[in-house]
């Protein structure tokens, strides 16, 4: 394989782990916030690394450069929709929970 | 080559599964907002994905729709959750 | 099994879960939110089958202004839905089940998925297609015809349809493209024009007047606005009559000095300024997404929608007042006929200029195909802005209802 492709490969990999973890963590965490910590932030490293990669096997500039575009504006979006669902959480008194609740949510 | 994109397809629609699972059984309403973030980011990367497995690359213009459509929706969903209006 | 069969059976999984959780959810905030789901998974389906504008209208409407329409109702309604006794209907049962057997039955005539014999490849297409394949009917192009191709017989139809031997197990058929067997090649689809629009000053045009001069290589663009352009034209006038509709319906006249009262969200300053850096941008991608419709995906119906969810997102964080300032109400009710009046209007001047109702080549007498392709541009401009400010129109009136 050519350089490019070697490094398209490594970073789709990581990009698919990221997400796949992070997906995982949304299933399996206990509460709200330790939810969003997973989902939030892999969300956000998830899509920038599979864009990112796929930069390196495209053929023309143009779709080079609407790739980036891409992986901008969701840099942009996705951690502030992130923090707006936290604050509107946090402002509707949405309480995280703690070592002395029982359980916790499945 | 192709069996790269066939796979990081075969694992987002798994995420995208389990994020599902997420959305419909998520106990409060701030649970279900955040799968539906996140699944439309994941659509964004399939959309683009998708693109690459065929060979063609007009899918781009796709995919900045989405990131914007999603923002916009979850931002809508958020305001109905906080203030109870769409003003 | 390829990768399309693949990815196409896993995501219809998806959606057939996704519907049974609409219907089983009790609370409506939460079948709100898989409607939203639906429908990006159904344009993941769309995409998966290579049809881009299908995929981009029902991403744009279904994800983006249809979930937000339906909050809004959703403010007028309880949050849980009521429990109902589970008992069977067995008429409406029977009725749907008839109806369905009906439809699928009727499926058994049509032609088979992709093949090359149907009428409609026949036809009209090969104008259409003769953008991006170029030597269908007679130009250059930027691909040589393959060997032993012959565009009149190509582009004959005599009524043949596929020879499907009698023996099932006889399969040797599905393997060779029909047209291949009968001789005749199927040529490559690029992905783009086939040739840069070509201008002659001498007054006469070196190309079929079909072909468009090679400016809308996007065949669903060409086929929505010329060829069926009376259709396009009366779904345009449809959406209108949904916002006059609406308009007669809920819109009360207001009275002096009741004052807006809303519930801005300008207090979080994050939003505010990713807002402010983001709506004129979306403003813009809106413009450029009618305007490329002709080259690739898109057309006036995905921009208009685009073009009314960033007034949406501008009204959401800013309030209504904000929005009202911005775009007053008569302005909307006025460029919502506006947009009417260009399609119907483009159609009008052509009639004027000589020609037939939406007959664009009388736009440009030197070259038809330059003339085509304006006409195009005019209309799909029309049909965005009808879009975009009924859609504005819609989530005005069902923001401005006091909440019950």
């Amino acid at each position: 394989m050519l350089w490019n492709e070697i490094v398209t490969t490594v970073l789709l990999g990581l990009g698919c782990v990221v997400s796949l973890t992070g997906a995982l963590g949304l299933l399996r965490m206990p509460d709200f916030y330790t939810r969003l910590h997973t989902a939030g932030k892999t969300d956000s490293l998830g899509q920038f690394l599979i864009l990112l990669g796929l930069v390196f096997v495209t053929p023309d500039l143009l779709t080079q450069i609407k790739l980036v575009g891409v992986a901008m504006i969701l840099m942009i979006a996705a951690p502030t929709a992130t923090h707006a669902i936290t604050k509107a959480a946090h402002l509707n008194d949405l309480r995280p929970w703690t070592k002395r609740d029982p359980g916790g949510e499945p | 080559m192709s069996w790269v994109y066939l796979a990081t397809a075969i694992a987002l629609l798994i995420g995208l599964f389990i994020i599902l699972i997420r959305a419909i059984i998520g106990p409060t309403v701030y649970d279900r907002i955040l799968a539906t973030n996140a699944l439309g980011t994941k659509t964004i990367l399939f959309v683009t994905l998708l693109d690459y497995i065929s060979g063609r690359t007009e899918f781009i213009d796709m995919a900045i729709v989405y990131a914007l459509i999603s923002f916009i929706t979850t931002i809508a969903i958020l305001k109905f959750a906080e203030k109870g209006r769409l003003d | 099994m390829n990768a399309v069969v693949l990815i196409d059976t896993l995501l219809l999984i998806l959606v057939t879960i996704t519907a049974v959780a609409i219907i089983e959810v009790r609370n409506l905030y939460a079948s709100v939110m898989l409607t939203s789901v639906y429908s990006l998974l159904m344009a993941l389906v769309w995409v998966n089958m290579h049809s881009m504008d299908v995929a981009f209208t029902e991403a744009a409407v279904g994800g983006g202004i249809s979930t937000i329409l339906l909050i809004g109702t959703l403010v007028h309604t309880a949050r849980e839905e009521r429990p109902i006794k589970a008992r069977v209907h067995w008429k409406a049962l029977l009725v749907t089940a008839v109806t369905g057997a009906a439809l699928i039955y009727g499926t058994f005539d049509m032609p088979r998925f992709g093949d090359p014999h149907a009428p409609i490849h026949h036809f009209r297409v090969p104008e259409m297609m003769a953008q991006t394949v170029g030597f269908a009917n007679g130009t250059k192009g930027k691909q040589a015809p393959p060997e032993g191709f012959d565009a009149r017989e190509y582009r004959s139809f005599n009524g043949r349809v596929a020879d499907i031997p009698d023996d099932p197990t006889d399969t040797a058929w599905r393997e060779t493209s029909v047209l291949a067997q009968d001789g005749i090649i199927v040529p490559k689809v690029i992905g783009h024009a086939a040739h840069a629009p070509v201008h002659d000053d001498a007054g006469h045009h070196p190309h079929p007047a079909d072909d468009f001069n090679g400016h809308v290589p996007n065949s669903v663009t060409s086929l929505l606005a010329a060829y069926r352009g009376y259709d396009t034209m009366f779904e345009t006038t449809v959406i209108f009559t949904a916002g006059i509709s609406l308009i007669m319906l809920l819109r009360r006249p207001r009275r002096q000095g009741e004052a807006q009262v809303g519930a801005p969200m300008v207090d979080q300053a994050v939003l505010r300024v990713v807002t402010k850096m983001s709506v004129p941008f979306i403003l813009l991608f809106g413009l450029y997404v009618i305007t490329h419709g002709e080259l690739g995906p898109g057309g006036g119906f995905q921009g208009g929608v685009v073009i009314a969810c960033g007034f949406i997102l501008y009204a959401l964080i800013f309030g209504r007042a904000a929005l009202y300032r911005v775009l007053p109400p008569p302005v909307i009710d006025v460029l919502t006929g506006l947009g009417v009046l260009l399609y119907s209007g483009t159609g009008a001047a052509c009639l004027l200029l000589g020609g037939q109702f939406l007959d664009y080549s009388m736009l440009n007498r030197l070259s038809p195909g330059d003339g085509e392709s304006l006409g195009m541009t005019l209309v799909e401009y029309g049909v965005g802005i009808t879009v975009s400010m009924v859609m504005l129109n819609i989530f005005n009136q069902l923001a401005e209802e006091q909440p019950t």
